[in-house]
């Protein structure tokens, strides 16, 4: 158990190893190294939103469980979007996306970091919608690039979500609908590779309730 | 850890004052205005006004913030779109669970039909797409499609205007819709939903649905979005139906057909005047009278033929003529011929009579200034011999050719049409 | 039948009533009209 450097409120320790977590009483940000707990600054209250997940929504895909334990919301110029961080059973790092009410679940695909216009796209030049790259043996294509401004973050994480963060994230598509997403940021850039889903294919529970709605057939815990 | 959801989010429209609610928190990025048709930026915490307007339109078949229940699961409508192309007007209903998602509701005509995006691209196969294993096909052509009006929340930036060129692929009564904006493509699975359901579950107005648009000029032309059989050979079929049954017509109008005819060798430099080919008697209040000439061989000449078919009891005369005509030579690109050594002459609006046909005739030769040689042996020949023909009860042939191509110029159009879209 | 066939089929009809009225009156648009001035256009018109 850990306290709030800020105000002295307890904190959840999930135990993923992520250096940063917030406080959900006075939205410090917190660094976590070893014992020691250091207020780093603050994190903007991430706006309420419609979304069924909270930080504790656990999730089922084939025979790997996750579970959320973070939020960031992104902005761009055409909207905002959240992604989640979810930790597997095995303690691996996944990223879901929530956008447009369907789900990307990503996991870290360092392949892709490889090909040498992502090797020059990390040292800050640019890509092209319709360039391709490969990872592996598979060719993507960029579909979308978007440049993201942190809106704020919640729960455990692997930054520091200080609203005004900003990164660009490219969006590629594979042949078969695969989705390859690089995020470069001032740390350093990272693929992700995933897939889309609907909510329900990710069997999720414990999930966040929604006043005026309740859960639909085929969700966990839902009424007969 | 359990937090409840927070209710509908208000906000205040920048433009009217109006108070709003944004059901799909987060998730929506603009907002319309039921009350004054503005759309606004809902996408940040501090709202935006895009586009102001002065009026929104409540003509739409489902309210926003209605909720009822499809496949066993409930939906609230969050966004309303009119959207048209060249023929048809529908309504677009954008339906949020948030549990869920998005779903469509499609309503043209009285049809409804419910919508959910795929989250994968079906694959091109001749004459369609293949989605999951199996094959739609490709209904119409690509239309242009326009957003005319919008009111509620919507996931993207929307506006009135928006334009996204879209196909259709069939199977069954189930439609894959593809929808291109910007390069950028969506495909939607649509599925009919009974309206009764409909009606029951979200009460719909029912007045408020649209009809299809009245076809109207060219316009009817083109094909029509969304409910398109292939009629193409269904017109190809009415074409020559109709092409068949004309010339059968046109055989029974033309009438009993009389015969004359007459050999006759016309002179150089004199006329051959007033020589009879025959007598005819049209039997039909009006008929078409043909006199077919046919020259001998003969080469660089040619022979003026006039006709005058005059009535028996009043002596009047109906004049027409004929041109039989032949010439030949050589020049840079070698030998050329020229000409018809037989012509056909068609008069119209006889009159029922009996008629006495004459011919007056005149042979030329060619160059007029320069005689052929001696060596064509029909330079020297004194006359030029034309065998004339006339028929009562002739068919108009010309008229019949040009009702054919009238016929077959709109699905030979839209064939072409085809043709090139899918090898462009 | 789509909307566009329910016209064609119309167009037809009409094409098909018209021709047959201009049978009945033996009318044509391409019968034999007056003899053109005599001493123009004989001869080929081969260059």
């Amino acid at each position: 158990m850990i306290n709030c450097p800020s105000c002295g409120a307890a904190l959840p320790v999930r135990g993923f190893g992520v250096p940063y977590t917030t406080c959900h009483h006075c939205q410090a940000l917190i660094l976590r190294q070893g014992q020691s707990v250091e207020m780093v600054g603050k994190v903007a209250v991430v706006p309420d939103d419609i979304s069924p997940v909270q930080i504790g929504t656990r999730f089922r895909l084939g025979a790997e469980d996750f579970v959320a334990a973070g939020r960031v919301r992104w902005a761009w110029s055409g909207g905002s979007w959240n992604e989640w961080l979810l930790f597997s059973a095995a303690g691996r790092s996944h990223w879901l996306g929530e956008a447009m009410g369907m789900y990307m679940l990503t996991a870290e695909c360092p392949d892709a970091l490889v090909d040498p216009q992502v090797v020059r796209f990390a040292q800050g030049a640019d890509l092209a919608v319709g360039q391709t790259i490969s990872s592996g043996t598979t060719r993507f294509a960029v579909t979308d690039i978007k440049r993201a401004e942190c809106l704020g973050g919640e729960g455990d994480l692997p930054f520091p979500a200080h609203s005004g963060r900003t990164m660009t994230n490219v969006d590629l598509r594979g042949p078969s609908g695969e989705a390859l997403s690089l995020q470069r940021d001032a740390e350093g850039t990272s693929a992700w590779l995933g897939t889309w889903h609907e909510l329900a294919d990710l069997n999720p529970s414990s999930l966040r309730e929604l006043e005026g709605w309740s859960l639909p057939s085929g969700f966990p815990g839902a009424r007969a | 850890m359990k937090r409840v959801g927070s209710r509908a989010r208000t906000i205040e429209c920048p433009a009217c004052g109006g108070t709003l609610e944004v059901r799909a928190a987060g998730w929506s990025v603009s907002l319309a205005c039921r009350y004054c048709g503005s759309i606004v930026d809902v996408s940040r915490p501090e709202v935006q006004i895009i586009t102001a307007y002065k009026r929104a339109e409540a003509s739409f078949a489902l309210e926003l913030g209605a909720r009822g229940e499809l496949f066993g699961q409930e939906w609230q409508v969050i966004g309303a779109l009119k959207r048209r192309d060249a023929l048809y007007r529908w309504q677009e209903f954008l339906l949020f669970n948030p549990y869920l998602g998005y779903r469509w509701l499609v309503v043209c005509d009285g049809e409804w039909q419910f919508g959910t995006m795929l989250l994968d691209r079906p694959a091109e196969v001749k004459k369609g797409v293949s989605w999951r294993g199996t094959v739609y096909r490709r209904q119409g052509q690509p239309q242009t499609t326009q957003t005319e009006f919008v009111i509620g929340e919507f996931y993207w930036r929307v506006a009135r205007g928006d334009k996204a060129e879209a196909s259709q692929f069939e199977r069954g009564d189930e439609v894959l819709s593809q929808e291109l904006v910007d390069g950028e493509e969506t495909w939607t699975q649509l599925v009919p939903v009974d309206g009764d359901d409909i009606q029951a579950t979200f009460a719909p107005n029912r007045r408020r649905q649209p009809r299809a648009k009245k076809p109207q000029g060219a316009l009817s032309f083109k094909s029509d979005y969304g409910r398109e059989r292939d009629d193409l050979p269904m017109m190809f079929a009415a074409a020559f139906g109709a092409a068949i049954m004309t010339l059968l017509a046109m055989v029974l109008i033309a009438g009993p057909v009389e015969r004359a005819s007459t050999q006759i060798s016309a002179p150089y430099l004199t006329t051959l005047e007033g020589h009879k080919v025959g007598t005819l008697t049209v039997r039909r209040p009006w008929q078409f009278i043909r006199v077919r000439a046919q020259g001998a061989y003969f080469d660089n000449h040619w022979v003026d033929l006039d006709y005058s078919l005059v009535d028996q009891a009043t002596g009047q005369s109906i004049d027409s003529y004929g041109l039989v005509e032949r010439y030949s030579g050589r020049d840079s690109d070698g030998p050329w011929t020229e000409g018809d050594r037989r012509a056909d002459t068609l008069v119209g609006r006889v009159p029922a009579g009996t008629y006495d046909l004459y011919v007056n005739a005149q042979a030329h030769s060619w160059p007029v200034d320069a005689p052929p040689p001696s060596t064509d042996a029909w330079a020297d020949a004194a006359t030029i011999d034309v065998a004339i023909e006339a028929e009562t009860g002739a068919l108009p042939w010309g008229n019949w050719f040009t009702l054919v191509v009238l016929l077959f110029t709109v699905p030979c159009v839209i064939t072409w049409n085809r043709w090139k879209h899918h090898f462009s | 039948m789509t909307p566009r066939l329910l016209i064609f089929c119309l167009w037809s009809l009409l094409l098909a009533l018209g021709t047959m009225i201009t049978s009945y009156y033996a009318w044509s648009p391409y019968s034999s009209e007056e003899r053109p001035v005599a001493g123009q256009s004989y001869g080929p018109t081969h260059k």
